[in-house]
């Protein structure tokens, strides 16, 4: 009977495990696979920089998006926003575009969908791989048309601090799917 | 103590059911879908997606789901009727 007890045990600890495969905003293609579930780190130290990564689908695709910044060092008011830029997204409104910094490219044939990042409440969580708490802007699901869409981050006042864009629930650890994190240890842990 | 480890042993491989919002934002993609002639991939979120394997992502999709069905509802347009109850 102890036998089962620990056993219970093992599997009720290692069953919610779960986690996004890392990636970089260095790699040289940042997401191979789209309907895998990534996440990427990436910080803001002069507050102007603006990262940018695109996904490629063959059809429409479905998937929760969200960015998150950890809350080590006092700066989990830290609030970069994103917006996906892509077909089979609304068309944007003034406001909208008013908040987008001058890189962004949209298409004639683009929507959007914009994070403003602005909750009053935001969901935190203690993620126990790394071993850290974050603060999420909220995940929300997205309905990307096929083609391309192309998400850009930014600090909107050019606020410092570190962050990690996540998307996607498909885990796939494939094809040494962790040398990111072992190679960037300080990118993912806080 | 039988009964801990069977119970630690049930919730250690349960799956977790699709919540409302996420059938109600399925139905409204799928509705959408029907308009504008297209087939978005959404096994994720349906029954024995992914989304259900364990209690941490299934609450990460629920709140997609929420977040995503407002978005829809404050952006959207000629949303069809399963996409604004």
């Amino acid at each position: 009977m102890r036998r089962l007890w620990i056993a219970g045990v093992v599997i009720g600890v290692a069953a919610p495990a779960w986690g996004h495969r890392p990636t970089s905003f260095d790699a040289e293609e940042i997401v191979t696979d789209p309907t895998f579930s990534w996440t990427i780190p990436g910080k803001f130290e002069s507050g102007t920089e603006v990262f940018s990564f695109t996904l490629d689908y063959e059809a429409p695709f479905a998937l929760p998006f969200e960015i998150l910044v950890p809350t080590a060092g006092g700066n989990g008011d830290f609030r970069p926003q994103y917006v996906i830029v892509g077909p089979g997204l609304p068309k944007p409104s003034d406001e909208v575009l008013a908040a987008l910094p001058d890189d962004v490219e949209i298409g004639a044939d683009d929507g959007v969908f914009f994070e403003a990042n602005d909750d009053d409440d935001r969901f935190l969580f203690f993620e126990g791989v790394m071993r850290r708490a974050l603060v999420s802007s909220g995940s929300t699901a997205v309905a990307l048309g096929a083609g391309t869409s192309t998400i850009w981050i930014w600090s909107p006042n050019e606020d410092l601090g570190e962050f990690m864009f996540g998307f996607g629930v498909e885990e796939n650890f494939e094809d040494g799917g962790f040398g990111g994190v072992f190679s960037n240890w300080s990118d993912f842990a806080y | 103590m039988r009964f801990f480890g069977l119970l630690l042993l049930l919730v250690g491989c349960a799956d977790v059911e699709p919540t409302d919002a996420c059938i109600e934002y399925v139905s409204c993609i799928q509705a959408q879908d029907e308009v504008n002639g297209l087939q978005t991939d959404l096994v994720r979120f349906e029954a024995g997606g992914a989304c259900w394997t364990n209690p941490d992502i299934a609450a990460l999709c629920d709140r997609g789901c929420v977040n995503g069905m407002d978005w829809l509802q404050e952006a959207g347009e000629n949303l069809p009727q399963e996409c604004v109850q």
